[in-house]
C-alpha cells in the first residue's frame, strides 16, 4: 500500500468516525421526543405508534450500521413489536400487556441511547 | 468504462452519508433518494447502474419500490441490492423473489458490501466472490 493509499484510507476512517459521531449526537438529541412518545402511548394515545415505529426503524438500522449493537438491538425489539401491533390497521388497538411490553422495550432503548459513547469503538 | 453510478435509497441521512463516503472511496459515483415516492423518479432522472435499497422507508416500503422498478420498461434491468436491518430470514426470500439481486443484513462488513456491489455490477473476478453472509440471486 502506497503512502497515498494510507492517507486516503485514514481520511476515509476519519470521515466514517465523524458520521458515526453525528448519528449518536442526533439520536441522543432525539431522546426527549422518544420519552414524549412513550408517555403519550402509555397514556393511551395511539397516534404516536407510527411515529415511534419510524423512529425505532431508523435507530435499528443506524445503530447496526455504526456499530452501536445494544442500541440497534433495543430499537429492533421496539420496531418488531410495533410491526406486529400496528400491522395494516390505520387505528391499532393495543392490549394492556402489549402496551406494558412496548413501554418496557422503549425505556430500555432510552437507557441504551443515553449510555452510549463513541469511545473505544471503530 | 465510465464511473458507475449508484442510487442510495435510505431515509437516514447518516446512513446515506456513510455509504456515499465508502462508495466514493472505492471509485463509484452516487445519487440519493429518501423515500418510496421519490425513488423511481430519481432513478429515471439519474439512470443509475445499481440501486442500494433499504426496506423500511416513508411513503411505502422497499418491496413496493422493487415492484415499481421491475415493471418499468427501462429501470427493470438495474440490479437492486437490499441493505436492511430487518431479519434476513423473514425478508430476504421475499426480496429476491420480488426481483432484488442481493440481500445484505445490517451491519454490513465493508469488504462484503463492496464485493456484493461489484458482483451485481458484473465487475468481480471469480476469486473475489462475496462470502456466505450475502445472499445473491
Amino acid at each position: 500500500m502506497s503512502m497515498d493509499d494510507v492517507d486516503k484510507e485514514a481520511r476515509l476512517l476519519g470521515q466514517l468516525a465523524g458520521i458515526r459521531e453525528s448519528f449518536l449526537r442526533r439520536t441522543q438529541g432525539d431522546l426527549p421526543l422518544l420519552r414524549e412518545l412513550l408517555a403519550r402511548i402509555q397514556a393511551g394515545d395511539s397516534t404516536g405508534l407510527v411515529q415511534l415505529q419510524t423512529y425505532a426503524h431508523r435507530i435499528h438500522g443506524g445503530g447496526a450500521t455504526f456499530d452501536f449493537a445494544a442500541i440497534s438491538e433495543s430499537a429492533g425489539q421496539v420496531e418488531n413489536l410495533l410491526d406486529v401491533l400496528i400491522g395494516t390497521s390505520a387505528a391499532p388497538v393495543v392490549e394492556p400487556h402489549d402496551l406494558r411490553r412496548l413501554v418496557e422495550c422503549g425505556r430500555r432503548l432510552v437507557l441504551e441511547i443515553g449510555a452510549a459513547t463513541t469511545q473505544g469503538s471503530p | 468504462m465510465g464511473i458507475k453510478r449508484i442510487l442510495i435509497v435510505d431515509d437516514d441521512p447518516d446512513i446515506r452519508e456513510g455509504m456515499h463516503v465508502r462508495l466514493k472511496y472505492s471509485g463509484f459515483d452516487t445519487c440519493f433518494a429518501t423515500d418510496a415516492l421519490s425513488c423511481v423518479a430519481v432513478a429515471r432522472k439519474e439512470e443509475p447502474d445499481l440501486i442500494i435499497l433499504d426496506l423500511g422507508l416513508p411513503e411505502g416500503d422497499g418491496f413496493l419500490i422493487i415492484e415499481r422498478l421491475k415493471i418499468h420498461p427501462t429501470l427493470s434491468v438495474i440490479p437492486i441490492v437490499v441493505v436492511s436491518a430487518r431479519d434476513a430470514r423473514a425478508n430476504q426470500e421475499r426480496a429476491i423473489k420480488a426481483g432484488a439481486t442481493a440481500y445484505l443484513q445490517k451491519p454490513v462488513d465493508n469488504a462484503e458490501f463492496l464485493a456484493v456491489i461489484r458482483k451485481a455490477l458484473g465487475e468481480l473476478a471469480p476469486a473475489e466472490e462475496p462470502g456466505k453472509a450475502a445472499v445473491i440471486a
